[in-house]
């Protein structure tokens, strides 16, 4: 009991640096000149953060929270090294989605296992509604 | 009647250097400094800008006091700017804000939204507040005490 409430003290010390150091890389985010406006780019990780963040904050289980902060930190240093914030768009399997000619059951359990584990909170279930 | 002169002169700087400008102190330590009023010196005071040179090497040990605040780094002056970083801050409403209310039990902000707050108050003064320090700091009144003690580390004057 003391040891998960206090590897989720822990863990909650570390959700927040990890916000703050998300916020700290929007104020001097670069940005690519010529192709992307450093402005924009740096409303779009915070509201993107604000908004993942706040959708998972009343989790509780630690393992799942350990694999949010997995994708956290995955985004952060995907972001860092290709200087893109956005997510990589994923490649779907052929033959995943449903064709007019050819219905599909397991369509969206395809999608979902399509994309990797930085995307996380995007897979079904867990869509985030951007305000 | 020399000594006199030197301790008026100095004395008259001192208060000078109460003053909110350096702009202030130079100009009138021109007029009224004579120009062996100064203890320590012996060396030529050229009068070309009309000020001694002697007077800007004195003057600096007090100009980053006239300076802080100028600047607006005395205890009001942080308040004033703490409370209104904190009132532009869209998800705290302005009626319940005191000095002494605490952010998350009386305003209702969340973990997610005090990190904000801090991020805020860091962009307003210039400098990077650590974790450690900044999961203490739940009240206004907490981080107008933090930010005044991080001025004096600096050679602030926090009056």
């Amino acid at each position: 009991m003391s040891a998960s409430a206090a590897s989720l003290s822990s863990q909650r010390q570390r959700v927040l640096s990890l916000y703050r150091q998300i916020l700290r890389l929007a104020r001097q985010w670069p940005g690519r000149p010529g192709v992307a406006d450093p402005a924009t780019e740096a409303a779009y990780i915070r509201t993107e953060a604000g908004t993942l963040f706040r959708q998972h904050k009343s989790l509780s289980d630690p393992v799942v929270i350990e694999s949010h902060i997995a994708e956290a930190e995955s985004r952060i240093n995907l972001a860092l090294h290709y200087n893109i914030p956005y997510p990589r768009m994923p490649n779907l399997p052929p033959g995943c989605l449903a064709t007019p000619g050819q219905p599909k059951r397991r369509t969206a359990r395809g999608m979902d296992d399509a994309l990797p584990a930085y995307m996380k909170s995007y897979k079904s279930g867990y869509a985030p509604k951007i305000k | 009647m020399l000594g006199i002169c030197r301790t008026k002169a100095s004395l008259t700087l001192q208060r000078l250097a109460k003053l909110n400008s350096f702009r202030a102190l130079s100009s009138l330590g021109f007029t009224v400094m004579p120009k062996f009023a100064l203890p320590s010196s012996n060396k030529h005071i050229s009068t070309l800008s009309g000020i001694s040179q002697h007077a800007i090497q004195r003057c600096s040990q007090w100009r980053c006091y006239a300076s802080a605040s100028s600047a607006g780094l005395s205890q009001d002056k942080i308040t004033e700017r703490v409370m209104t970083v904190i009132k532009l801050f869209e998800k705290i409403s302005a009626e319940k804000l005191t000095i002494e209310s605490h952010f998350m039990k009386e305003l209702g902000l969340d973990s997610l939204d005090h990190v904000e707050l801090l991020m805020a108050i860091e962009d307003e003064f210039g400098f990077e507040i650590p974790d450690q320090d900044a999961e203490k700091l739940n009240k206004p009144s907490d981080i107008i005490k933090y930010l005044c003690e991080k001025m004096e580390d600096r050679q602030y004057v926090c009056m």
